[in-house]
């Protein structure tokens, strides 16, 4: 058994000696006593001997060596006498006989790393080797691993919500699978596509402008979005990703529904739920006035002179049940609006990173109440009070 | 090789100790946690220590002394008297000074990291019924707000107190050294303090990858060296491995704000690295500190573990503990703080070292006296957890200035304790090695410059 151990020991050093000859002089690289004592079958002492002999015989191909001290320095504070103070320091080769004599007692010192052009600053020796892996490379792994972990389970980034970039479309085919996977979950009551239906889904247009023009993602007043406003189809969520759609041609800005992300954790009952079809990648129809709209819209008008002091806020389209056309440009009618709010949102986007967050950002909503805007409305928060009267005067 | 076939630990038993006193419980979270007042900390305080006084007044008087009130004192009369002790401070600062008018009249500050105990600072004994203040052979620079002392003297005035002899509380029964036969070490880090300041951080951390290497033996120097890493038991953080807040020496009234430009989960990515570096090695015990991921308030629960994800894959090596954290290694009672409690008696006393007011401490049975004046403590409303009922055989405090330690004598037993206070590792990137067989203390130095 003894001749069995030593005989594999002697074979391990000879192993190791033989690696340590390809990695520095074939391979050119920076090989520590603890990178050899890992990727060898030897203890960190025999590695030491090992690449002090090496050192030594191959002293003439120009390699370069850094060294390990261990020192005792004595305390100069009488109040501290016989107090052990040990220094562990990395020196590079010609500062070696400078940092010892600096010592009161130097303990030992060994060899700590081999290269073949010397290293600037000692402090890259101790970070690197832990697997293996360079410590930017092992880094970089971990932002990949992060980003494809993230990309499966859904997870909330735990990095610092950054700015919204925009991701191009070959990037993004991963959050389109996982969007479609969440699609799937949802039952979707009404499904309408943008070609059958363009009077149905003015929302699927609001996502696709906002898609092609991505800078656009800050909430946009509506002044006059009513008339593409369907009372059957539900606010759309609007995802922060834009995905390649053709431009929208009716040229009008579209509301604040762009603020509502296509998220998977809205439940079923939530009202911002969109068809699935919405997130279709298809040609979008084009977006007409339709007969039956002007009905509705027309519906929708209250008796003129009806005024309102308070000022309201007007970004989404409303849904069914609002049946109130609004037209600023015409001074002489004012028609009464629903009130926007401002809450909460779950929004989900891609950071800079590349990785998918999802935060709350304050996003305004649209509520079922109704009230009536003065002339010029402005972003204004209304109180509840004064929108129930309104609804009942508008009723 | 790996590191297990590299070195074979001698490790030693251990024990955690701390549930009983600092792990905060369903029945201390009630409703009215923090609409409680701190007199119920105080009376349980009084209630515990004075009996103590007492006791030691018998004997250190005589037996026919006893215990005076202050409101049945008599001019002239030698008396002995006791309760808690409040200190006036002339520079402490206030939080309702940042409140004050313009007209008015601010006390002086002092700016910098210096003590704020003045000559002129008034120490006053307060006991059920009144309080009066104290002078003569009582020295202000060494007491704090919250000792519970006994003094021996005489009524001057209505409301002051000649003092001849102060009466410290007996001391608390130690147990017995136990007779550890083989080298045992514990290494003790303090104050990593990573920032937002990333050349900072990576100083720190460089230093932090130098000992690491250290003790899992891959820094090879002697067999000496050697057997020191193989008998190596424990690694313990002693608080401040993060340094959120950015928060003003005591010069200043800080306040809890918290600046959330600094808060970086970067931080716990680095510190969750280096921590399952050393767990891989060594059983790592984490307390917290200022500034850690955990309540503010003390006795600081433990840094929840689920931050740290791979840390806690070294399940049984990895463990996020209480400050103040007590525990038992081969017997041996540790009992050891972050260090704000140290360094906040330093502040608010006169020419008294981190060593000292230690001292000082055990000796009046309080882990942290000026808790809750000064160090923030929870409202518990029938119990004290700084009260010390044990005396252990080695107290230390972390995030100090410099290394230091001595094996003091408590009280006239011959009881004897290892005082340790341990430096910040930020600033002097040092750690102490504590060999639990002879008590002998090493430091070792891991600058990365």
């Amino acid at each position: 058994m003894t001749k069995t151990r030593k005989s594999s020991e002697s074979q391990a050093l000879s192993d190791a000696k033989d690696q340590l000859h390809k990695w520095i002089i074939n391979e050119k690289k920076c090989v520590t006593v603890p990178y050899l004592s890992r990727n060898t079958q030897i203890k960190s002492s025999e590695a030491v001997k090992l690449m002090q002999e090496f050192y030594k015989e191959n002293d003439d191909k120009g390699l370069s060596a850094s060294y390990a001290i261990l020192a005792q320095t004595d305390s100069k504070d009488p109040s501290k006498k016989g107090f052990l103070c040990k220094k562990v320091v990395l020196v590079q080769e010609h500062e070696l006989d400078l940092v010892r004599s600096t010592f009161d007692h130097v303990h030992s010192t060994n060899i700590y790393s081999i290269q073949s052009n010397p290293i600037d600053d000692l402090k890259l020796l101790t970070n690197i080797d832990w697997d293996d892996v360079p410590h930017e490379e092992k880094q970089l792994a971990r932002l990949k691993e992060r980003s494809m972990s993230r990309e499966t389970s859904m997870e909330p980034s735990s990095s610092t919500p950054a700015q919204k970039s925009v991701i191009q479309v070959d990037k993004n085919r991963k959050i389109d699978a996982m969007f479609s996977a969440g699609r799937a979950k949802k039952a979707s009551p009404k499904k309408t596509s943008p070609k059958k239906t363009p009077k149905k889904s003015p929302f699927k247009k609001e996502t696709e402008k906002a898609a092609t023009s991505p800078k656009k993602r800050t909430p946009k007043i509506i002044i006059d979005g009513e008339d593409d406003i369907d009372d059957d189809v539900k606010p759309a969520p609007i995802s922060p990703v834009p995905l390649k759609k053709t431009p929208v041609k009716d040229g009008k800005n579209f509301s604040e529904f762009i603020n509502q992300s296509n998220d998977l954790f809205c439940t079923e009952e939530s009202p911002e739920k969109v068809p699935i079809d919405f997130m279709d990648t298809s040609e979008p129809a084009e977006h007409k006035k339709g007969k039956n709209q002007n009905k509705k819209a027309s519906t929708r008008k209250l008796k003129s002179g009806e005024k309102d002091n308070e000022v309201m806020e007007v970004d989404k389209a409303p849904p069914k049940s609002s049946r109130i056309p609004v037209d600023v440009d015409d001074d002489d009618v004012i028609e009464p609006r629903r009130v926007i709010r401002h809450a909460k949102v779950p929004e989900t986007f891609v950071d800079e990173d590349g990785f998918l967050v999802t935060s709350q950002v304050n996003k305004a909503i649209e509520t079922d109440e109704i009230v009536v805007p003065t002339k010029r409305p402005v972003l204004q928060p209304k109180p509840a009070n004064i929108t129930n009267e309104k609804k009942k005067t508008a009723k | 090789m790996n590191e297990e076939e590299n070195l074979k630990r001698n490790l030693v038993p251990f024990a955690d100790e701390s549930e009983a006193d600092f792990v905060l419980r369903e029945s201390d979270m009630s409703e009215e946690n923090f609409k409680r007042q701190f007199y119920y900390v105080y009376r349980v305080r009084i209630d515990t220590i004075q009996p103590r006084v007492e006791a030691k007044a018998r004997l250190q008087l005589g037996k026919d002394k006893k215990l005076t009130e202050l409101q049945n004192m008599k001019k002239g009369e030698e008396v002995f008297v006791a309760g808690t002790i409040l200190k006036k401070m002339k520079y402490r600062p206030s939080v309702l000074y940042e409140f004050a008018d313009e007209d008015q009249e601010l006390p002086e500050t002092l700016e910098g990291g210096v003590s704020l105990s003045a000559e002129d600072d008034i120490l006053e004994l307060e006991d059920d019924r009144q309080i009066v203040k104290l002078r003569g052979n009582v020295n202000a620079g060494k007491f704090t707000t919250g000792f519970v002392l006994g003094f021996y003297g005489h009524q001057v005035q209505d409301n002051y107190f000649e003092v001849k002899e102060v009466i410290l509380p007996e001391v608390v029964p130690q147990l017995e050294w136990p007779l550890v036969k083989q080298d045992s070490y514990v290494l003790f880090v303090s104050g990593l303090s990573l920032t937002t300041d990333s050349r900072k951080n990576a100083l720190v951390i460089t230093g932090l990858n130098l000992l690491c290497r250290w003790i899992s033996g891959e820094l090879y120097f002697s067999d000496e060296e050697e057997d020191i890493i193989q008998n190596m038991s424990r690694v313990i953080f002693a608080g401040e491995s993060m340094s959120l807040f950015k928060g003003e020496e005591f010069s200043k009234a800080t306040t809890l704000t918290l600046d959330t430009e600094d808060l970086a989960p970067e931080l716990i990515t680095e510190l969750d690295d280096i921590f399952s570096r050393f767990s891989s090695i060594l059983p790592v015990d984490l307390m917290p500190g200022k500034g850690d991921p955990t309540n503010d308030l003390w006795p600081q629960q433990p840094i929840p573990r689920v931050i740290f994800q791979k840390s806690i894959k070294n399940e049984k090596s990895f463990r996020t503990v209480t400050n103040p954290y007590k525990f038992k290694l081969a017997d041996i009672q540790f009992v050891g703080t972050s260090g704000e409690n140290v360094s906040n008696m330093v502040n608010l006393t006169r020419d008294m070292s981190s060593l000292d007011v230690m001292q000082e401490s055990l000796e009046c049975g309080l882990i942290a006296p000026t808790a809750p004046d000064s160090v923030d403590a929870f409202p518990f409303r029938n119990k004290d957890p700084f009260i010390i009922n044990e005396l252990p055989h080695v107290f230390f405090g972390g995030n100090q200035k410099q290394l230091d330690h001595r094996m003091a004598h408590i009280g006239n037993d011959g009881a004897k304790v290892l005082l340790l206070a341990l430096p910040q590792f930020s600033e002097s990137y040092s750690v102490a090695l504590l060999n639990i067989r002879t008590m002998e203390v090493t430091e070792y130095n891991f600058s990365p410059s």
